[in-house]
């Protein structure tokens, strides 16, 4: 097992076979997403992109990514919308991000809301045209399409964990499935549930971290779109157990966005695993992941 | 003619022979010596060996630690350990040591587990 530092947070690698091979290409896969990807790094693709006056000429990759996204516009009728770079910079989060980094005084300034629907995807050219006031922001399913990315390259089995977005294949190395464990987000050293998983990934979305104060107010990362705002749900936190990281990803953060009773509505029409823990502290499992242990009801 | 034979002046013979007996006394010693501070300090452990230990014990230094499992039950200190810690026990390679390492459970490891979280 190893962990190396990227996209902000750590990843980790369990492979069999030769695992430091196995890890350096893993580590490039994510080396070269945050290079083309990041908001925050003025020399990245998308940082170009929002820039750009006009049809861009995109990357493959930029361009897939911006289809995949266009499609889950519509699979979440506009909850998971990336064209939100404007407001996030307006709230606050204007750089990346790290405990007080953000704090500030109360914001005043409210950006114009974005939608990617407004944004013209050129099949046949492969170019973007944007509204001057929509800004692209990625950070909502790029972490997740990065693991999906890097688990090809583990040979059989083995495990990628990205701050909490993993992905598993085959079996653990005791021979038994992957335990996954999930965090209370009232308490990061307690977890909830141990849950078993064969194969497939997960991903979680809460509040409780990547949260700032703009005066005395608390913002976080998860906007809703609708009002242009950090999300004011119900729900401390959204686990999603999914075929990929990227759709766990899309879901958890749709799920939090809409809270508790459309939130679990969504996700059972999306016929997923999920565990949604409210504010009241009531927990609610969807699906029938495979659990091992419960610490709470 | 008479011939005379005089004796030639060379060291006493005996003292040339015993050179390499020295030697072999002083590393047979130097073996016993590190055998005897390796042994363990056992109750238990037969006269003659009981019986030698002192005059060891005599020539070197007390040590300055000891495994707590070595100490008499009676005077073992009372250790308070973390939660999630114990006592570890030596591995030791002698009949003693595979006795006990047969009694002890065979450690489970601990299946890795993966930590979801929002990040």
């Amino acid at each position: 097992m190893q962990t190396f530092r990227a996209m902000n947070t750590d990843v980790t690698v369990i492979a069999s076979g030769d695992e430091r091979a196995i890890v350096a290409a893993v580590a490039a896969t994510f080396s070269e997403a945050e290079q083309r990807f990041s908001r925050f790094l003025p020399t990245s693709e998308l940082s170009a992109l929002n820039r750009a006056e006009g049809p861009f000429a995109a990357s493959a990759e930029l361009f897939d990514v911006l289809v995949r996204a266009r499609a889950y516009v519509e699979r979440t009728d506009g909850i998971f919308d990336p064209a939100i770079g404007a407001t996030l910079v307006a709230l606050g989060y204007d750089r990346s991000f790290s405990p007080t980094a953000l704090d500030g005084p109360p914001r005043r300034v409210k950006a114009r809301s974005g939608r990617l629907r407004d944004v013209v995807l050129d099949v046949a050219r492969r170019t973007v045209t944007r509204p001057p006031h929509v800004w692209i922001d990625l950070g909502g399913m790029v972490k997740g399409r990065t693991v999906d990315l890097a688990a090809r390259r583990l040979a059989a089995a083995g495990a990628i964990d990205a701050g909490g977005d993993a992905v598993v294949r085959g079996t653990s190395p005791d021979g038994g499935p992957w335990l996954v464990e999930i965090e209370d987000p009232r308490d990061p050293d307690r977890v909830l549930a141990v849950v078993a998983v064969s194969s497939g990934a997960v991903a979680t979305s809460a509040a409780n971290r990547r949260r700032w104060r703009a005066g005395d107010r608390w913002r976080h990362h998860l906007v809703d779109p609708r009002t242009g705002e950090s999300a004011a749900s119900d729900l401390l936190q959204v686990t999603v157990f999914a075929p990929t990281a990227e759709e766990a990803d899309v879901l958890a953060k749709t799920a939090f966005v809409l809270g508790r009773a459309s939130g679990e509505a969504f996700l059972r029409r999306e016929d997923v695993g999920a565990v949604l823990v409210s504010n009241d502290g009531a927990t609610t499992w969807i699906g029938a992941p495979d659990v091992r242990e419960v610490t709470h009801a | 003619m008479t011939t005379t034979e005089r004796p030639s002046a060379t060291r006493d013979p005996r003292g040339a022979d015993l050179r390499p007996y020295l030697v072999a006394l002083l590393a047979t010693g130097y073996v016993l010596t590190w055998f005897l501070l390796d042994a363990p300090v056992a109750p238990s452990a037969p006269p003659s060996v009981g019986a030698a230990r002192p005059a060891v014990a005599a020539s070197r230094p007390a040590p300055s630690a000891v495994w707590i499992d070595e100490l008499p039950a009676g005077a073992r200190p009372v250790v308070s350990l973390p939660a999630g810690f114990r006592i570890a026990e030596r591995g030791r390679s002698d009949v003693v040591a595979t006795v006990r390492s047969a009694k002890a459970p065979a450690p489970v490891p601990r299946a890795h587990r993966i930590r979801t979280r929002s990040s």
